[in-house]
């Protein structure tokens, strides 16, 4: 398999803190990636580095061989990743459909002169409130596209962050903490969603305290602690790792 | 069913001035219609994109004596100075909105303010090109339209300035109508919202606020043209922070981020001092009041409590009526 | 050759005003450093001080001292009043909703200011104006060594109260993180009544020290809200410390710029400082570290 995006020597401080500290990892085309490690270990961080919310102190991100360096992060979203956040960011005043339908904004890339002149833009936008409502039917919240963001349960929002995010096309998602806060049946769904993804050849690489998800669903695992990887491999290795045992049961000590 | 009811509107505001005999109420209908303008172009800015714009009456200031100038100093026709002062005014709104880029909430309602007390200032000191504080009379008023069988429309009566207003205010209500449903509306609504998410869905946010700034201030300055044109006389006394505070107040007890809540907003606030001439000096106070009390108990003004009516299965977002 | 004695009278001058701008703004950012809220009708309280020190000092039969610490408990009792009607039901909706609201009680209140007192200013006579003190070929009137004094005692006492006080901690706890703060204990509604009549308070007395000097007029807070906003961001909004520096700063650059370029464009030096800072760091010379995202 190809690599799709590669980090190398990845570093970023916080003052005197390094929140993430020579991190190198390569994430494979059409594989599941899991990223975990203890709270704080640098995870959001890095998913923040790669998507251009944050700046790196030191490192090179490059996805399909082009540097992200320098991008903002609506091109990043452009080059073709889309993530979704740890504490749900939904546009809590919109409409679910309008929350979806606006992630759009790159495959219907409108403009002043077309909005108001062409009729051919009316139709693009029609088709992608039907894309949207596919997508809201695809994460089973379909029936709900009229509601406003703001009136969702947090696992409805999970689920909304994850149609959006597909709404962009992308083809490396980056999902954090997809199931954090969700009872087994709704983990379940997600599951299996995020199996139907992978089918259609897109790249996940995600953050996950749920253990027992990420050793199912996870090719590859990578841990974190402290901003440092210790560990990489496959999720029988790690789980066996010594070191991040004691990494994740020295921090329950504390 | 919507349509007729639009229809119907359209049909009695065409016939409108024949059923008003007093030509001051026509006035007091025409100023009101110009608020509308105002009142729509802040609400683009701060109603749906959740930026606070204090300088408002700048744009309004500068697209009046930009059209003045035009006529007066350069000779060109009112007809072509109209749109031109639109776009001189939408590059003064890209030039006060790009500093403005970086900034949000209260540092951006400061700075908008500092931008509109300057081009106050300018307008007051400029004594070569604007007149300073006296203010420029004589402004003409639009040539006759003349159609091909010799009828000509002349704006020496309010009729046709009211007919041409009601033009001004179709098209650009429509366009702002079209914009808002569109995929431009909803990158206002997300920047609104969470202006860093937004860019993490694809959004070129410097682009879409600047945009947004640059149409905010062509509206304004589309209703400064017209105001110079048929008042024929400007002077900054016009373009004050009471004219910003007043179009805010329009648009935050109207409905901040509805379409029809400026409407309503611009037509009150117009009337009301009418019948409130005997308490003229409370005006600003009991806007002031207004404002507070409308933006903490009917946060969507008007037309929120006239939705909260209408019986629902649910609450929509950005669905215009 | 610049005559030292002329800028530094310029520049003493300018640290009396700056002192009446440090008190203004620190009250403006520790609402917004403590209850993430910004207040639009600060300048306000400083009006409103102003002319009841004016009131009481003629109730109290000219005593300018009572006449201050009335005005303070009084207008530190109107900051209660703006907590409990405008900004507690707005707390935690973001910033667009408070400045509106304050907007409109500014309005409503400098309005209401114009229709009681009058349009015409109002002046504020203690005596103590009238004695002038000299040193050095530099000269100080007795009140303007006033204003210096008790705002370099006020600023130093809010400084001890933050510091030293259970209170003071509870505040900058909350200034910190509110919901940790939520959780140890502490009553957010009960912070937010002592910053806003804390902040009331200073504003007053901004008011009542400034009178004297200048005059009094309803349409006063507006300026002074303006300039105590640019002291604000510039120090960094929240920055108790920067808000201080950026006053006495301010209030220099403006001594010294209409002493040495032009009087008659005093006020424009603010909003240029103001427009160069925020263009070069949008969140402020000494700014508040950003949020977390996501």
């Amino acid at each position: 398999m190809t690599s799709i995006l590669n980090v190398e020597g990845l570093t970023k401080y916080f003052g005197g803190l390094a929140a993430v500290e020579d991190f190198d990892l390569c994430v494979k085309k059409g594989e599941i990636l899991s990223l975990i490690g203890p709270n704080g270990a640098g995870k959001t961080t890095t998913f923040n580095l790669i998507t251009r919310l944050e700046l790196p102190t030191r490192g090179k991100i490059t996805f399909k061989g082009e540097s992200l360096a320098e991008l903002r992060p609506h091109e990043i979203v452009e080059r073709g990743i889309a993530r979704t956040f740890q504490m749900t960011r939904v546009f809590r005043k919109m409409t679910l459909l309008e929350n979806v339908a606006v992630a759009q904004h790159l495959t219907i890339r409108p403009n002043l002169w077309s909005t108001l002149v062409s009729p051919s833009e009316r139709k693009r936008e029609k088709e992608g409130l039907k894309k949207a409502g596919e997508m809201l039917q695809f994460v089973n919240l379909f029936p709900k596209g009229e509601e406003l963001a703001a009136n969702l349960s947090l696992g409805e929002q999970k689920r909304l962050e994850l149609a959006i995010a597909l709404s962009m096309d992308p083809e490396l998602l980056l999902l954090d903490e997809p199931v954090a806060g969700m009872n087994p049946k709704e983990t379940e769904e997600i599951i299996d969603l995020i199996g139907i993804i992978r089918e259609k050849g897109i790249t996940v690489f995600l953050i996950e305290h749920d253990m027992k998800m990420v050793m199912g669903i996870s090719e590859r695992i990578i841990v974190l602690n402290y901003g440092k990887k210790i560990a990489e491999g496959l999720p029988e290795e790690v789980s066996q790792n010594p070191v991040v045992l004691e990494a994740y049961l020295g921090r329950r000590h504390q | 069913m919507k349509i007729l009811g639009n229809l119907l509107i359209l049909a009695g505001l065409i016939y409108l001035p024949w059923t008003v005999k007093n030509p001051y109420f026509l006035h007091i209908i025409i100023i009101s219609g110009i608020f509308v303008l105002l009142a729509s172009s802040l609400n683009l800015i701060t109603g749906y994109t959740g930026r606070l714009n204090l300088g408002h009456a700048a744009f309004y200031g500068i697209g009046a004596y930009s059209s003045t100038l035009l006529v007066m100093k350069l000779g060109i026709s009112v007809w072509l100075a109209m749109p031109l002062a639109g776009l001189i005014t939408v590059f003064f709104g890209i030039l006060i909105g790009i500093p403005c880029l970086k900034l949000k909430g209260s540092y951006l309602a400061i700075t908008t303010l500092a931008f509109g007390e300057i081009t106050r200032l300018a307008m007051m000191n400029l004594v070569t090109l604007t007149n300073g504080p006296l203010g420029i009379r004589g402004i003409p008023s639009p040539p006759p339209i003349i159609f091909w069988n010799s009828a000509l429309i002349s704006f020496e009566s309010k009729t046709s300035y009211y007919y041409l207003l009601l033009a001004l205010c179709l098209v650009c209500l429509l366009i702002i109508k079209r914009l808002l449903n569109s995929q431009i509306g909803k990158t206002f609504l997300a920047i609104r919202e969470d202006e860093v998410r937004a860019g993490t869905v694809g959004i070129d946010t410097t682009q879409i606020k600047i945009m947004n700034f640059a149409l905010g201030a062509f509206f304004a300055g589309i209703a400064g043209s017209f105001y110079a044109h048929y008042v024929r006389f400007i002077s900054p006394d016009s373009f004050t922070l009471n004219e910003t505070f007043t179009i805010l107040t329009m648009v935050v007890v109207g409905g901040l981020g509805t379409f029809y809540g400026p409407i309503v907003g611009g037509v009150i606030f117009t009337f009301l001092p009418e019948f409130l001439r005997a308490i003229a000096e409370y005006r600003m106070m009991i806007y002031g009041l207004m404002m507070s009390v409308a933006i903490i108990f009917m946060p969507e003004g008007i037309i929120g409590i006239l939705q909260s009516w209408i019986p629902r299965r649910t609450q929509k977002g950005l669905k215009l009526e | 050759m610049i005559p030292i004695t002329e800028l530094a009278q310029q520049a003493l001058n300018g640290l009396v005003m700056g002192g009446v701008y440090a008190l203004i703004a620190l009250g403006l950012t520790l609402i917004f450093g403590i209850l993430d809220q910004v207040n639009f009708a600060h300048g306000e309280l400083y009006m409103i001080g102003a002319y009841a020190t004016l009131y009481f000092s003629e109730y109290f039969g000219g005593s300018y001292t009572l006449a201050l610490i009335f005005a303070m408990v009084a207008v530190a009792f109107l900051g209660l009043l703006y907590e409990w009607l405008l900004f507690r039901p707005l707390r935690g909706m973001g910033h667009l909703p408070a400045i509106i609201a304050s907007l409109g009680a500014s309005l409503f209140l400098w309005n209401l200011a114009l229709l009681i007192f009058g349009s015409t200013p109002r002046q504020m006579r203690t005596g103590l104006s009238e004695i002038t003190l000299s040193f050095l070929g530099i000269s100080l009137t007795v009140q303007r060594l006033l204003v210096l004094l008790i705002t370099l005692g006020l600023i130093i006492g809010l400084y001890l109260m933050i510091m030293k006080t259970r209170m003071g901690k509870a505040m900058r706890a909350t200034a910190q993180d509110p919901e940790v703060a939520a959780l140890l204990g502490i009553n957010i509604n009960r912070i937010a009544e002592v910053t806003f009549f804390i902040g009331g308070a200073l504003a007053a007395a901004a008011g009542a020290l400034i009178g004297p000097i200048f005059l009094i007029y309803p349409a006063m807070g507006l300026a002074a809200c303006l300039k105590a906003f640019v002291v604000v961001i510039l120090g960094g909004l929240g920055n108790v410390v920067g808000a201080v520096i950026a006053g006495f700063a301010l209030g220099v650059i403006e001594s010294l710029g209409a002493g040495f370029i032009s009087s008659a464009y005093k006020d424009v030096f603010a909003f240029l400082v103001l427009i160069l800072v925020l263009w070069a760091r949008p969140e402020g010379i000494l700014g508040k570290t950003a949020k977390k995202i996501g």
